[in-house]
């Protein structure tokens, strides 16, 4: 898709670093295909996406122009662009894009999510109404850089979220299933159907969800999905740039022990059971599995080639950008923790009393002191070691140093949900992110109410 | 009552100031033409009805990190949404510049996805469904760049912007990022500040001949610090840079800093209360509530869980001390519009006249449903999101009196500061909750910070008991659009 001359982007690399500095021409060229059934209807959506960003990059700062457009014409404007205060001109028009679109793709995309839609409302006749919307996203990014180095990376990924509503009298419940993989091949009906029966199963049962107890109680997060909160409380705190900031929650704690247990938390961008994002990052280098923490002790942090630059660390493919119009910052990928030693079904078994979630679905970190606030979207109340009844949405706060030392059971069932996060950093939302862990039991975690 | 000039002239206009020539051959003049060009393949690829909103938007942002670095991004990026609708299917194609695509290309790829997308039997292109253009919209007029008006509609491009600002060199706009960032070392730690200045240029358009296009400059300053609960954010929007109120700014910032710092050191006292208690509820509080207004009183809102306000009209519903305007012509305002996401020559629309209910804000189906002229309040902030009715630069009036003499007033309550949940309205009875930070005011006087407090009461509660409206009216930057002075409540639930 992409049809710039790599010779040429390199030389606009190293004409744009000078001396001393780093500097990457980064072009992409994305379809991002969606549907959405509401009722018998899909409506079908294409968001065809595609630019050119040169950033030039120092110690001390970064500056970065971007077109909207992908040719060699756009190139040496971006270039003279770095020079001056404000934005480039762009380029005349140019040759038109040749959009290479997989209209098969979008019609089995659209089947699906009618398919995950009708499921829904035969699963609980007369109690539950579906609203499903998948997207299968097809992308191509280039790089090069003023060291020579030339890379392009082909990414996809296809994502069903199935929403369930039920109804009854004057009450409503909802549940959300999210089905998700690299590509098309490796989901089938099957599984759309078994997701979608699930979810219609959990509103219906949500219509009789009580209120959590607000207070301090145990929580144990199920395998899976509720690993975006470790990804809140721990991965932008460990992003070299905020993690460098004096003050900030994981500052200067290289080499010291965060966890009471051996909790193990790596980032990989290859990360298995199809939960990578890509090959090379989005500024040319490799994507490398890093390892945050090992057995408890805080490893390392996560860097971009100007965090690298500046700091002495590695750069290890943790640079990424929303697109050719920002500049990468070092960014989480499929963060996940690997798996323990318990048996998940000692884990709740263990608890006399508290909250098991089964779904987070937003939440919201101050980068800098780690405090955290999370939605529990969907969860059950342990009782004398029992999941008992459904609970209604609720919040748990606090910071990330307060959950990574109250873990103290892991269990042994690693889980991912592959892409189906969103995440925002500095404005760069939504960023795509994986997530996975196994079941976790944190021994105190405030729960602060709908 | 003091109401603001702009509540109380009979008109407004867009842009404030004299305007420039519309030039057809500038970046937005090209961008519109290439819009129609769009919009004839899509016609000769005989599609029924398609409609186009697009936003060319320039930027340049500097954005300064607490450890001194810096970055600076400028540059363009386009997204052109082209909906189209066949044999009662709908297809939407988002791309950049529709001019680096071949059009006869964009067209025939709708029309393809269209005929993948699967519609319930016996269902036809609508004449107006979420904001679908109708196909009976009259006579095309003839433009070339000119605005002209058919059928009151007006098409072509608008005049833009008064001059043309050069670039910002980069000391005028650092110095006063730094000085955000440095002048407080004592209080939280401050993590960033950016200020972006963005040209956008928007096309609605539903046929070639019915396109219109206008300009909208902007400035934002925007910092993040350390809070209660999350990050807090705030920060200011102007339509140039020299009109931005750093010292406004610094004022929220020194108010909110004493605030965090009092509730760091002071020795945590519960707030002595449970139940009701009398509030007052500073701008930055307020603005939620008075956003939140705004899509309580749009059509579709009242037509689906709130029909019987559709028999209040000219009936009290809210204290006298209640004013609501929704203005989205008002001059440099940050929502400021001459047409709506669907087209609809917006106009100011008066909501609450003295806790009277007037009107409600209408897209064309729900005016269509009312049976009334559409105010132009159809609004898509997100192109990949569906157009829903929702308020632009939505006012509450200003008062007589300063927020001290409102202090006063409370004689003995809670003075909400800052927000740690933005207030909603929530549930089926329509709730306004939300969580803040404080003051507990014993007569008159601040005695000691508090919070987080929930507070929740009835919007209609609510609304009847606002006693008074201070006269320090400020815009809220996190509260998109809304302007609100100080509102004195008798009572709100805690906790």
């Amino acid at each position: 898709m992409l049809t710039l001359d790599p010779g040429l982007a390199v030389r606009t690399a190293e004409a744009a670093a000078g001396r001393g500095r780093l500097a990457t021409v980064f072009a992409e060229a994305q379809h991002l295909y969606r549907a959405v059934a509401d009722g018998p209807d899909v409506q079908l959506s294409v968001h065809s996406r595609g630019g050119t960003g040169l950033s030039c990059v120092s110690s001390d700062g970064v500056r970065h122009r971007h077109l909207p457009s992908v040719d060699d014409e756009t190139l040496p404007l971006l270039v003279a662009a770095l020079r001056d205060p404000g934005p480039p001109a762009p380029p005349g028009h140019g040759r038109p894009w040749r959009y290479e679109h997989d209209l098969d793709a979008a019609e089995r995309l659209a089947e699906l999510v009618a398919l995950a839609s009708e499921t829904v409302s035969l699963a609980e006749p007369g109690v539950t109404v579906g609203r499903v919307s998948g997207e299968a996203l097809v992308s191509t990014v280039f790089v090069a850089r003023e060291d020579g180095l030339v890379r392009e990376d082909h990414r996809t990924s296809l994502e069903l979220r199935i929403s369930a509503l039920a109804r009854r009298g004057d009450a409503t419940a909802r549940a959300l299933r999210v089905v998700s993989a690299e590509r098309y091949g490796t989901v089938d009906r099957g599984t759309v159907r078994a997701a979608a029966r699930s979810a219609a199963a959990a509103a219906a049962r949500n219509l009789d969800a009580v209120d959590v107890p607000v207070g301090e109680l145990p929580v144990v997060l199920a395998a899976g999905g509720p690993a975006a909160l470790l990804h809140e409380v721990c991965g932008h705190g460990l992003e070299a740039d905020v993690a460098r900031h004096p003050g900030s929650a994981y500052h200067g704690l290289i080499d010291r022990k965060l966890t009471t247990v051996p909790l193990t938390l790596i980032d990989s961008p290859t990360a298995p059971h199809g939960a990578g994002l890509y090959r090379v990052d989005d500024e040319g280098e490799p994507a490398q599995e890093v390892t945050l923490i090992a057995d408890g002790v805080l490893r390392s942090y996560l860097h971009d080639r100007r965090t690298a630059l500046s700091g002495g660390g590695r750069a290890h493919g943790h640079g990424r950008r929303l697109s050719y119009a920002h500049p990468a910052l070092p960014r989480m990928s499929s963060t996940y923790v690997a798996p323990g030693a318990c048996p998940a079904e000692e884990v709740i078994a263990s608890t006399a009393r508290g909250l098991y979630v089964e779904s987070i679905l937003s939440g919201e970190t101050d980068m800098s002191s780690g405090r955290f606030s999370v939605r529990v979207t969907s969860g059950r109340l342990i009782e004398h070691g029992r999941l008992t009844a459904p609970v209604r949405e609720t919040t748990l706060a606090g910071t990330g140093s307060e959950v990574l030392a109250g873990i103290d059971l892991i269990g042994d069932d690693l889980r991912f949900l592959p892409y189906g996060y969103q995440c925002n950093k500095l404005g760069q939302f939504p960023l795509t992110v994986s997530v996975g862990q196994p079941t976790l039991r944190v021994a105190r975690l405030a729960v602060t109410g709908p | 009552m003091n109401l603001p000039a702009h509540l109380t002239t009979t008109g407004s206009s867009y842009p404030a100031d004299s305007p420039s020539p519309a030039d057809s051959s500038s970046p937005a003049g090209r961008y519109l033409d290439d819009c129609r060009a769009l919009l004839d393949a899509v016609a000769r690829a005989g599609i029924e009805v398609a409609d186009l909103h697009g936003v060319r938007e320039s930027l340049d942002a500097l954005t300064v990190s607490a450890d001194g670095g810096r970055a600076e991004r400028a540059g363009v990026t386009v997204t052109t949404r082209l909906r189209v609708w066949l044999d009662g299917r709908q297809a939407t194609v988002l791309l950049a510049d529709p001019a680096a695509a071949d059009p006869e290309e964009t067209a025939a790829l709708a029309r393809a996805l269209a005929r993948r997308a699967t519609a319930a039997p016996g269902t036809a292109s609508p004449a107006v469904v979420d904001g679908a253009p109708t196909v009976t919209d009259g006579v095309p007029a003839v433009t070339d760049g000119v605005t002209t008006v058919t059928d009151g509609v007006t098409t072509g491009l608008l005049p833009g912007p008064a001059g043309t600002e050069a670039p910002l060199p980069a000391q005028d706009r650092l110095a006063p990022l730094v000085r955000t960032l440095a002048a407080r070392r004592s209080g939280p730690a401050a993590l960033g500040t950016e200020h972006v200045r963005t040209h956008r240029c928007t096309v609605i358009a539903r046929t070639p001949e019915r396109a219109v296009g206008f300009e909208h400059v902007q400035h934002h300053v925007w910092h993040w610090r350390e809070g209660l609960g999350g990050h807090r954010l705030d920060g200011l929007t102007a339509p140039a840079f020299a009109d931005l109120d750093f010292a406004r700014l610094d004022d929220r910032t020194d108010e909110f800093l004493a605030l965090h710092t009092a509730l760091h050191t002071a020795v945590r006292e519960p707030l002595g209360r449970q139940g009701r208690i009398r509030v007052l509820l500073r701008p930055e509080v307020a603005a939620h509530l008075v956003r939140s207004l705004g899509f309580l009183l749009c059509a579709g809102n009242v037509l689906s869980g709130m029909r019987p306000l559709l028999e209040r009209i000219g009936r009290r519903i809210a204290a006298p001390a209640v004013t609501l305007v929704d203005d989205p012509l008002l001059p440099g305002g940050s929502e400021s519009a001459p047409v709506d996401a669907e087209g609809t020559p917006t106009a100011r629309a008066l909501l609450l006249e003295e806790g009277r209910l007037r009107g409600f804000l209408t897209n064309r189906a729900g005016a269509a449903a009312l049976g009334v002229t559409p105010t132009g309040a159809a609004r898509c902030p997100n192109l990949a999101r569906r157009t829903l009715e929702g308020p632009s630069n939505i006012l509450l009036a200003e008062g007589t009196v300063s927020p001290a003499e409102l202090r006063d007033q409370l004689d003995d309550g809670l003075e909400a500061v800052a927000v740690t949940q933005p207030g909603r309205i929530r549930g089926r009875r329509g709730t306004f909750v939300t969580e803040v930070l404080g003051w507990r005011i014993r007569g008159g006087r601040r005695v000691h910070p508090v919070g987080p407090v929930r507070l929740s009461l009835g919007i209609f509660e609510l609304l009847r008991s606002v006693e008074a409206t201070g006269n320090d009216a400020v815009a809220s930057y996190l509260a998109t659009g809304a302007r609100t002075p100080s509102v004195l409540v008798g009572g709100m639930e805690v906790g």
